[in-house]
């Protein structure tokens, strides 16, 4: 479903990650553990074009984005990759002149030309789904934290996209409006979403992912099924990080 | 005359005329005489006797000058046309082919004759040295030695020949204030803020009445003759002007005009030597001229008499049409031109800072251009210089476009500080969620940039209406300028002043309101 091979990103003289390659297959959930500033977010973030990489190249279904690709090549690849892909920030960046319907409903009506009544209609299951069916009306900033994520989830499914990344979702969050988050991206795996999702809530891995990514350095250090990797860490900085999580 | 920049910009751009425009044409043929009109100068601000507006209907100007333009139109088989500018830019009026003619109280000066063709006198005129009943000047000779008390104030019309004569002799105790219109200076002399005011004969005698604390102070001096000038090259259009001038003068046309007006004296017997020999040298008439202000007047003549002055109520009723008139076309420069200022600065923002590289360093330097040159400059180099280049645009859409050019610059400024202002995450979600740049924009980032920018944008647009004001340079009679023509010709300045604060609060107070609730977030984006 999607595959990334290769990826080197470098600023100045640092190398912020080197060779990073991952894969999931469709309706699994890859989780991607790891030490602050290991290039986690980073590279979530070159899968859907909001950084740049240097070399490799990124393949969701059929289309393919590679480092060399040009402007306009570039353009119209990160289209048609960003409308397979959702994305869910760890700071919601929901858009504040709209109400939570609004939020919703704007991606599939104005990309993709979606009857309005219809994109309504989705949005309003969407909401259901995530527990805020009451608050079409509302505006974000009348939302608590847990709102506002649960609704930026709902935002991103309204375009049906066939991967989902999720880059620290709950980061922002105190721990009650944080499991409100977990539950509704549980219930998605439950249902086959396929997923990548950067976190440091090792209770959510363990839930939902099928298998563990552990970034450090820029690094792929470690990988493999999320049992195999809790129960038998191969790796000296797996096991420092899990020890530091979960003492 | 001195007339510092504009005269060098004059000098320039006529030189670089000479380098564009077409060959003379044939001799003895009037182009004029197929549009019919004669096309003739004037600003109605320099008040009367010269051209002011009429007593009964503001909108129609009266004066010696208008009549004695109908009457040489006619004689030249063409009907006359006044065309308002401001007194001082004339020349590049002419030049710019605005009108045909100025007649406006211009001096004969040889350095007019470089780029300018001058037609015989049509006046014989004096400098008169008007001064406070009982006030510290009493003569010519006092102002020559330097004094105890300190500089004398002495008002003059700017450009004038009044200043120029002034400043040419240096007196040593004067200091000499330049003023727009004759009149200020000579209310100011009542006043006590003046000691004294050196005007053209005319408007000394027409406005004495106006002013009875002012007399006059020794015999006029100086002077010297009030020409109608033309485009360099109209050969033909001077010859036949100073046909009709010679034939009106020894027909005694001229001289009942003047009568009528108060202003025939023995210095215009002049004219009639003038007349007679058919040719006209300039000469300084230094002093030479000592008329007698009260010629006898034959019975049954017309004698247009200056009106009394109007007061309170009074001038409200006569006046308050024609500036709310004024107001409307402030109104309509600023509405037009502000929304094209706005479009252009969203759209010089968006370019500054979402556009290709090699669009940055051109609108970096538009905005730094406009935002650095007054727009006074900007609105005379698309009046008076384009037309040069064979590019000529009309008064009303000069200002518009020069308002809004310049005005897109500070507005551009405003709006990248408002899209920067915007989060970024806000474009990467719109991004993410496969929004092309543009349309992430419009929807996203420019609705939530206009609420931030919200406040500096209708300061902006009240600053704007203010600014209209500067398009009188490019002859169009706005609320400012009405003001000043009504207030030179009337004095009723109290009365005028308040009535054109009034009107400018009251366009521009709706608008603090709107900013307000605008801010309060009373606008929706569609969803």
């Amino acid at each position: 479903m999607i595959e990334v091979r290769g990826l080197c990103k470098r600023y100045g003289t640092v190398d912020v990650l080197s060779e990073l390659s991952l894969s999931v297959e469709k309706g699994k959930v890859a989780a991607v553990i790891g030490p602050s500033g290991g290039g986690k977010s980073t590279f979530l973030r070159c899968i859907n074009g909001l950084e740049s990489f240097d070399r490799g190249e990124v393949r969701v279904g059929g289309d393919v984005l590679t480092a060399h690709d040009g402007a306009r090549e570039r353009a119209e690849r990160l289209r048609a990759i960003r409308r397979k892909v959702g994305f869910v920030f760890q700071q919601f960046n929901l858009f504040p002149h709209f109400d939570v319907l609004g939020n919703v409903v704007e991606a599939p009506v104005h990309v993709l030309g979606e009857d309005r009544a219809a994109a309504v209609a989705e949005a309003g299951r969407l909401l259901d789904r995530v527990g805020l069916a009451d608050k079409k009306k509302a505006r974000p900033d009348e939302l608590s934290g847990g709102q506002q994520q649960r609704v930026a989830i709902a935002r991103a499914l309204a375009m049906r996209p066939e991967v989902l990344l999720l880059d620290e979702p709950t980061s922002a969050l105190d721990p009650v409006m944080s499991a409100e988050v977990m539950s509704v991206i549980s219930e998605l795996a439950r249902e086959g979403q396929t997923m990548i999702v950067v976190t440091h809530q090792l209770g959510l891995v363990r839930a939902i992912a099928d298998t563990v990514h552990v970034f450090a350095g820029g690094r792929r250090v470690e990988h493999g099924p999320t049992a195999a990797i809790f129960e038998n860490p191969s790796h000296d900085t797996t096991r420092a990080f899990l020890r530091k999580l979960e003492p | 005359m001195i007339r510092g920049l504009w005269d060098a910009l004059a000098v320039a751009s006529f030189l670089l005329a000479l380098l564009v425009v077409a060959p003379a044409r044939a001799d003895d043929e009037l182009p004029l005489l197929e549009r019919g009109t004669l096309i003739w100068g004037g600003d109605q601000e320099g008040g009367g006797p010269y051209v002011y507006p009429a007593d009964d209907d503001p909108h129609r100007v009266v004066g010696f000058e208008v009549e004695l333009a109908d009457k040489l139109a006619a004689r030249l088989g063409l009907r006359a046309s006044f065309f308002q500018g401001q007194w001082d830019k004339m020349p590049d009026l002419l030049r710019a082919r605005k009108c045909d003619i100025v007649l406006n109280g211009y001096e004969w000066i040889p350095a007019r004759l470089d780029f300018m063709e001058s037609t015989i006198p049509y006046y014989v005129y004096g400098l008169q040295l008007l001064a406070r009943e009982n006030g510290v000047v009493t003569s010519w000779s006092e102002l020559e030695r330097p004094s105890a008390r300190g500089q004398r104030r002495i008002g003059v019309l700017g450009a004038s020949a009044a200043q120029n004569y002034l400043l040419e002799r240096a007196l040593s105790s004067v200091e000499v204030v330049s003023y727009e219109g004759s009149t200020d200076a000579m209310r100011e002399v009542e006043t006590g803020k003046l000691d004294a005011t050196l005007q053209d004969s005319p408007a000394a005698t027409f406005y004495g009445s106006r002013f009875p604390a002012l007399r006059a102070v020794g015999p006029p001096v100086g002077g010297g003759y009030y020409v109608i000038y033309a485009r360099k090259g109209e050969k033909e259009l001077v010859r036949r002007l100073n046909r009709a001038l010679v034939a009106m003068i020894e027909q005694g046309e001229i001289e009942a005009l003047y009568r009528a007006y108060g202003i025939w004296n023995d210095a215009q017997r002049e004219l009639h030597e003038i007349a007679r020999s058919g040719r006209f040298f300039g000469y300084a008439a230094d002093g030479a001229h000592t008329p007698k202000q009260d010629a006898e007047r034959q019975g049954g003549e017309r004698h247009v008499e200056v009106s009394s002055r109007k007061r309170g109520l009074e001038v409200v009723r006569a006046y308050g049409g024609i500036l709310l008139q004024s107001a409307g076309l402030t109104l309509v420069l600023s509405c037009l031109s502000f929304p094209l200022a706005v479009l252009g600065g969203l759209f010089i923002a968006m370019g500054r800072l979402y556009g290709p590289a090699w669009l940055k360093a051109p609108l970096a330097a538009y905005v730094e251009f406009l935002r650095g040159t007054p727009v006074m400059l900007q609105l005379y180099f698309i009046f008076f210089f384009l037309p040069e280049v064979g590019i000529n645009v009309p008064a009303f859409w000069t200002a518009i476009l020069g308002l809004s050019v310049n005005y897109s610059a500070y507005e551009s400024e405003i709006y990248r500080a408002g899209l920067s202002a915007v989060p970024k995450g806000q474009m990467e979600a719109a991004l993410a969620l496969g929004m092309s740049q543009p349309l992430a924009l419009r929807r996203i980032i420019v609705p939530q940039a206009v609420r931030i920018v919200v406040p500096p944008v209708v300061n902006d647009f009240i600053a704007l209406f203010k600014d209209t004001s500067v398009c009188s340079v490019v002859t169009l009679v706005e609320l400012t300028k009405r003001f000043s023509v009504l207030s030179q010709s009337t004095q009723a300045t109290a009365e005028l002043m308040a009535m054109t604060a009034a009107l400018y609060l009251a366009m521009s107070y709706p608008l603090s309101l709107l900013s307000r609730r605008l801010e309060l977030g009373a606008v929706k984006v569609p969803t």
